[in-house]
């Protein structure tokens, strides 16, 4: 065979020749890596097969040198693994053992890795790998070799830029076809999800996956299915979290890919966060959920969370994790089991869903009612936190009572302090009027002034009141935003940035622009520190739009 | 220039995007108010009532400082309407149905006392009085926020507690500008914003008037 009469050549040049060609089979073999894999296709081997590949399994198979016939065989096997590797490029599945070997490293921990003697860290290093010195070890340690799992990844990592395959998934003993049929099993997940987390799935299809080889080779949808389900109700332990799992899971089967990321996604952060958002229900237990729901589950997620249309006909998945909710607690022990659909599979995009909760009536009023209750017990939630000492208070009624107070001191005090401001207000230096540009006197009153403008205005009016009285109108601003802010060590360099104004000015040229421009970077930054702060919990589903 | 450039150059960022709307908020409210300040005491009206009408001008230039400032909310679309209709401004805050603060008692130490002292009638049952609010009635808003809380319960105490939400759904109607349109779960979420509207105007207006 050709291989054979490669490794009669110098196994140097073998390299190098090999290394220089492999830039381009990437390219090409990219497009067959996810396919056909499992089929053990000599002929598309040789095709595909590059020089460093034939080079490689030539090195691996020894053939004749080789006294054990197993190992033979397995070197032929490995042979063809090899030449699936450096067909495969565009998968980044990491197995455990190249989790070892991570990025390049030379921990080769697996069993099999025990004997190598080839240095492989040199052949991770670059392409045109001094292997030669390699070389020269005895043919005979090549059986085992051969049987070195780590080996033809490291060759492959190698030669293939660092990307990391964890196609040959470690432990190529006897049963080569059983791990073959893993290794490809988990490459075509790979090839398929390749927005996963990698390493996580990797890991998980390793573990999971074993029990499952010898069923054969299954369909990527239906090995990933199996593989991430046993992987979730591993993981998640809790119920919600187990039956959002399978529900994620079955919708992950719907839809292979999107499903997919979005189960990892899940996977990222253990909770779905946003008060706003409306996830959905963990309430279909450990049952398989039916996939005419699951369809609509998967396209619901990302959707926001509004109602459009009547309230007949839409329906709301409320989250698992409102804590808070009466509604949720009093139901937590309700959830499982039976599940209603309420709406068609097919709902129209603005509908939002909601699934009856066992017990509860699924007449579509009192569903409609269930959806406003939880709606404004949100929103209750978010005036608690919006409104001081009302966190301690439980129960409707005096919350309410404390809002209402709440908002009748705050209208009351605004009153004050206008009033208040009235009697201030003449005692400004009535210069300020001359000073002003006389562009002022057109934007006043109610009509909103130009954006730019009113700060330089607003600046101005501040230096200007800064001259006559000295520091008493910046003083005012400093002190008045002092006592209200509740202040972290950022106050203290804005205090001294605010006190390290410039002497009052003389004249009214360049100067007061500056100090107007001055004084416009510190209100802007007193605003966003002053006023910002403590308001973080003050919208978290409204918010303010960008005013 | 250089100092042009740097305050272009600068830009107030946030990591919280509330606190950005908040801070944007701010500085809206003051760019509108300073000037129209500015404005009315350069004007100097002469004669009588000249306090009342500054006051009266000023309160108007606060309100209409947190009309500008916010344009996205119905409650401050209701607050616009009412302020060109050119209505008393007690009229618009239902300031009539509460304590009258008079000018003459006005010091912060009352004002204090004012606020944190319980012996004085609450407003609320003043607003009560004057609503004729009906105790009972089948369907109503309160049913709602009850069902949510609590799901057994003696039925006495849950038509009471129900009246009482209703009542306080009311008053909170009348608080908040065109409350009276609006549905509960809307209501709820204006209050909130009108809230955090009314703390930044609180302080706002606290550090324009100055340390006392």
């Amino acid at each position: 065979m050709e291989k054979e009469g490669f490794f009669t050549t110098t196994p140097a040049l073998n390299w190098q020749a090999g290394e220089t060609r492999l830039p381009p089979p990437p390219e090409m073999t990219s497009v067959p890596a996810a396919d056909c894999f499992l089929n053990l296709n000599w002929d598309q081997t040789i095709e595909q097969s590059t020089h460093f590949d034939s080079a490689l399994s030539s090195l691996v198979s020894s053939p004749s040198s080789n006294p054990h016939t197993a190992a033979a065989n397995d070197s032929v096997v490995i042979r063809e693994l090899i030449g699936r590797l450096g067909s495969i490029c565009s998968s980044g599945e990491i197995s455990p053992t190249s989790r070892y070997h991570g990025a390049n490293t030379s921990c080769y921990s697996t069993p099999l890795n025990s004997p190598p003697k080839l240095n492989l860290s040199m052949m991770e290093g670059r392409g045109g790998l001094p292997v030669s010195g390699n070389m020269a070890m005895p043919t005979a340690q090549l059986s085992p070799f051969a049987a070195d799992p780590g080996f033809a990844e490291r060759a492959a990592r190698s030669c293939f830029g660092g990307r990391s395959y964890g196609g040959l998934t470690g432990q190529f003993g006897p049963s080569e076809t059983g791990k073959l049929s893993r290794v490809s099993s988990s490459q075509s997940l790979m090839g398929g999800g390749s927005q996963m987390d990698i390493s996580e799935n990797g890991k998980e299809i390793a573990m999971q996956e074993r029990a499952q080889l010898e069923m054969g080779m299954r369909s990527k949808l239906g090995g990933r299915m199996s593989g991430s389900s046993i992987l979730d109700n591993g993981e998640f332990g809790s119920g919600q979290e187990e039956s959002s799992a399978s529900d994620r899971i079955a919708a992950g089967g719907e839809a292979s890919l999107r499903g997919n990321s979005e189960n990892n996604a899940r996977k990222r952060k253990a909770p779905p966060k946003g008060k706003g958002k409306e996830a959905p229900l963990p309430s279909s237990g450990t049952n398989p959920p039916k996939m005419a729901e699951e369809e609509d589950s998967s396209p619901k997620r990302s959707k926001p969370a509004e109602t459009n249309g009547s309230d007949k006909d839409t329906a709301v998945k409320p989250k698992a994790e409102q804590n808070g909710s009466a509604i949720s607690s009093g139901d937590a022990g309700q959830k499982q089991g039976k599940e209603n659909n309420v709406k068609a599979p097919e709902p129209p995009k603005d509908y939002i869903h909601v699934r009856a909760r066992r017990g509860q009536a699924t007449d579509s009023h009192s569903l409609a009612e269930r959806v406003r209750r939880e709606k404004i017990s949100e929103r209750m939630k978010l005036l608690q936190d919006l409104v001081p000492g009302c966190n301690k208070v439980t129960g409707k009624a005096v919350m309410l009572d404390e809002i209402i107070n709440y908002v009748q001191s705050l209208q009351r005090q605004v009153e004050f302090l206008s009033m208040k401001l009235a009697t201030v207000n003449p005692r400004l230096d009535f210069n300020m009027e001359n000073l002003l540009p006389k562009d002022m006197h057109q934007a006043s009153g109610p009509m909103p002034p130009p954006p730019l403008y009113p700060l330089d205005a607003t600046s101005t009016a501040f230096s200007y009141a800064h001259q006559p009285q000295g520091t008493s109108l910046q003083s005012v601003v400093t002190n008045g935003l002092e006592n209200q802010c509740s202040l972290d060590p950022l106050d203290t360099s804005l205090h001294r940035s605010l006190s390290m104004q410039p002497p009052p000015l003389d004249g009214f040229g360049d100067a007061t622009s500056q100090l107007g421009t001055f004084w416009e970077d510190d209100l802007q930054s007193v605003v966003q520190m002053g006023f910002g702060q403590g308001q973080e919990n003050a919208f978290s589903s409204q918010g303010f739009h960008g005013n | 220039m250089e100092e042009q450039q740097r305050s272009k150059r600068r830009r107030v960022y946030s990591v919280e995007p509330n606190a950005l709307a908040c801070a944007n908020f701010s500085q809206k409210y003051i760019s509108y108010l300073l000037p129209a300040l500015l404005n009315v005491t350069s004007i100097g009206s002469s004669g009588r009532n000249k306090d009342n009408k500054i006051k009266k001008t000023i309160r108007f230039q606060v309100d209409m400082a947190l009309v500008l400032s916010t344009g996205e909310f119905r409650w401050s679309h209701a607050l616009r309407r009412k302020l060109e209709q050119g209505m008393d401004p007690r009229k618009i805050h239902n300031t009539a149905a509460f304590e009258p603060i008079t000018i003459s008692t006005f010091n912060v130490e009352m004002l204090g006392q004012f606020l944190a002292c319980p012996g004085i009638p609450r407003p609320v049952d003043h607003v009560k009085t004057q609503m004729n609010l009906k105790p009972n009635s089948k369907l109503n808003e309160a049913g709602r926020l009850r069902a949510i809380g609590r799901r057994q319960g003696d039925q006495r105490k849950e038509i009471r507690r129900e009246e009482e939400i209703d009542d306080h759904i009311k008053i909170l109607r009348m608080l908040l500008p065109g409350g009276n349109e609006m549905g509960l779960s809307e209501l709820l979420s204006e209050v909130e914003s009108y809230v955090v509207c009314l703390q930044l105007q609180v302080k706002i207006l606290r550090s324009l008037v100055g340390p006392h």
